[in-house]
């Protein structure tokens, strides 16, 4: 099982066999403690240039609208009930701010969020196995299952920040280019600027969570193959092809069992009262697909030859 | 780079299979608030005595959500995704909040994906406000024509009130057994045309065996299948809404428009809520014409702008039949001649030409 002899030299470890090997493995029986591996594979998710590239482009999005809305948006124009495929809350960003934060995630949440899920969820194992890193991870006696819970976590973790970065970039441009104030709910009531603010962040939770299931798909992907862009490409293939399923009115009878069915239930936080059913749904639909596709990846990588 | 050593499916993935069968299974056949298929014994009830306890319910306060499914197999029409208001309720599933506090006081607001419409009727004002658009509107209504509720069947009550009116001679009415909607038990209250000649096969009214508040109504075709529409609550409370739900004060930034008390009604839907009143509210305004009587009943559109519009309609849907141009859904048969008269009604194609012939 701790083949330890097969150790490398130095120069092709991941940081996450390099904290590791030089701070518990060495010289203890003790398998390193999960704390340390999930803090190293956050340094490894989030100090790449790519994480830092794509987190950019998301904090572009609410830039891109909030420019739009400002400076080329003719009020009234979409007055009359909103033609198909126009944005939401279009007509009240324009009177508060904080209504971007809300554009800008239900712009994102549809594709460009999942996209950049899937990059990282894609990444996660294959990368490892493509860079030759994922045989010297395992013999580290951090144990197959361990090293999942720690790729799991990154994922998750990028998943919030993700969101996090749409929603905080779009809470500046709001505060910048659009008078702020109380809040108008989709109801028709009105709320203070205060408790606007903790139901937007109780949104952006809500949007990172509805993120784990494709995460899940994700990770489950990545151990299938040793080519990273392959398993990126196939999670953000299943994104485009779940969203095509969900254009399909005649397949409505499959569409309470996709993953994206409940991704704008985040809407129902903006109402008064807050109904719940469809947000507690959403979050049991996150938890089933996690449960699912993480016991797959766990079955194929604790069974799989691990070769690179 | 890669050696891969194959060898049978290993027991491992099991796991993930038995977890998605569990899952599939719990979500298919466990419980669920709205379609609950347990029988709760409850006393004998004759149907006499269950229609006598609806009649005189009094759900004076009352929260819920209710949801709306309908079914009437006409073609998907362009453009619904947009869709927001009470339109909305034609097809579809659909979900709304519903307050109600007394006869004066009733909220009602149609939720879809990051929007929503409501209704607010408090006193003599009623106000619509449309988060899409993010505009109000606003009117009072005289006194005499106050009962707003009556005219947006949107609640299990208003679907029930106007099937108890149809109870007589032409419909046969018995109890269906018992079940459970949104956590009550209830009876189910069968209402069924004795004549030939309508489309409906069944209309049945769920009443709350405790408060003979109905909690749903579902409507059968005789064509089979799913109900043509379903409305029932998925979760209901007794309790007094909250204070101030009813103060509607328009939102800043939104657009309102004062309305004549006329146009201040709500924009009902073209849906039947039930048999009986077949698409009526729509054309209300200028007072449509009633032919026949209880579960046959026609509506006669009157002329004029509204019904210009659907002869443009009837002849892009339609089918030319002699006389004129018939759509046909599962509830409702509309009947365009060519003198540019319109006739609907859930009654199959030869009653709605013969009735339509006769006037």
């Amino acid at each position: 099982m701790s083949p330890t002899d097969a150790l490398p030299k130095t120069g092709v470890l991941s940081p996450a066999f390099r904290y590791s090997a030089d701070k518990e493995a060495f010289g203890s029986e003790r398998p390193p403690r999960l704390r340390g591996l999930t803090r190293s594979e956050l340094r490894l998710v989030f100090l790449r240039p790519r994480t830092a590239a794509m987190l950019g482009f998301l904090a572009f999005v609410p830039v891109m609208l909030g420019v739009a809305l400002r400076y080329f948006h003719d009020g009234g124009s979409s007055g009359g009930g909103g033609g198909g495929g126009s944005m939401d809350f279009v007509n009240q960003v324009t009177g508060n701010g904080l209504f971007l934060v809300f554009a800008s995630l239900a712009a994102a949440l549809p594709f460009f969020l999942p996209m950049t899920v899937g990059v990282v969820a894609g990444d996660s194992i294959a990368g490892e196995a493509h860079a030759g890193t994922l045989r010297y991870l395992l013999v580290a006696p951090a144990g197959r299952t361990r090293l999942l819970l720690v790729k799991f976590a990154g994922v998750l973790a990028f998943c919030l920040a993700a969101t996090l970065t749409v929603a905080v970039s779009a809470l500046v441009v709001g505060a910048a280019l659009f008078p702020m104030g109380d809040v108008p709910l989709l109801t028709g009531d009105t709320i203070s600027m205060g408790e606007a603010s903790w139901r937007a962040l109780l949104i952006a939770l809500c949007v990172a969570a509805s993120l784990v299931g494709l995460a899940a798909i994700g990770l489950f992907v990545s151990t299938l193959t040793t080519v990273p862009v392959a398993a990126m490409a196939t999670t953000v293939g299943v994104v485009i092809v779940t969203a095509i399923l969900t254009g399909i009115p005649q397949l409505s009878a499959i569409h309470p069992w996709l993953f994206t069915d409940g991704w704008m239930s985040f809407g129902d936080l903006l109402r008064s009262p807050i109904p719940t059913d469809e947000i507690i749904r959403n979050l049991g639909v996150q938890t089933a697909y996690t449960a699912i596709f993480g016991a797959a990846a766990w079955a194929r990588m604790t069974e799989r030859d691990i070769t690179t | 780079m890669t050696r891969t050593t194959r060898r049978s499916v290993p027991w491992r993935f099991a796991v993930p299979a038995a977890i998605a069968a569990a899952t599939v299974g719990a979500v298919t056949f466990g419980p669920s608030a709205f379609a609950d298929d347990s029988h709760p014994g409850l006393p004998e009830q004759t149907a006499e005595q269950l229609v006598a306890k609806v009649a005189a319910a009094r759900a004076d306060a009352l929260t819920g959500t209710v949801r709306i499914d309908t079914d009437l197999g006409l073609p998907a029409l362009p453009g619904k995704a947009g869709g927001n208001g009470p339109q909305a309720l034609l097809s579809g599933t659909n979900k709304l909040q519903v307050a109600l506090d007394g006869p004066d006081r009733q909220r009602i607001g149609i939720m879809s994906d990051l929007a929503e419409y409501n209704v607010i009727h408090n006193g003599r004002d009623v106000w619509t406000y449309d988060s899409r658009a993010h505009a109000v509107t606003h009117g009072t209504f005289d006194h005499g024509r106050s009962d707003v509720a009556s005219l947006v069947p949107t609640t299990p009550q208003d679907a029930a009130r106007q099937l108890l009116d149809l109870v007589g001679p032409t419909t046969d009415v018995r109890v269906d057994g018992t079940g459970r909607v949104a956590g009550h038990d209830v009876y189910k209250l069968r209402f069924a045309p004795k004549a030939q000649g309508s489309l409906i096969a069944a209309a049945t009214v769920f009443v709350d065996a405790k408060t003979g508040v109905p909690l749903r109504v579902t409507v059968d075709t005789v064509k089979g299948g799913k109900p043509a529409i379903d409305i029932g609550f998925e979760n209901v409370s007794y309790d007094k809404p909250a204070a101030g739900t009813f103060d509607f004060k328009p939102p800043a930034g939104a657009r309102v428009e004062e309305a004549t008390p006329n146009e201040a009604r709500p924009e009902a839907p073209g849906t039947p809520g039930t048999p009986g009143t077949p698409a009526a509210p729509t054309g209300e305004r200028a007072e449509p014409g009633l032919l026949g009587e209880g579960w046959a009943t026609v509506v006669e559109l009157p002329a004029g702008g509204e019904a210009k519009d659907a002869t443009g309609l009837l002849g892009k849907l339609g089918k030319p039949v002699p006389g004129g141009t018939l759509i046909n859904t599962r509830l409702l048969n509309v009947l365009g001649t060519d003198s540019g008269r319109i006739f609907v009604g859930a009654v199959d194609a030869d009653t709605l030409q013969r009735i339509a012939a006769q006037r």
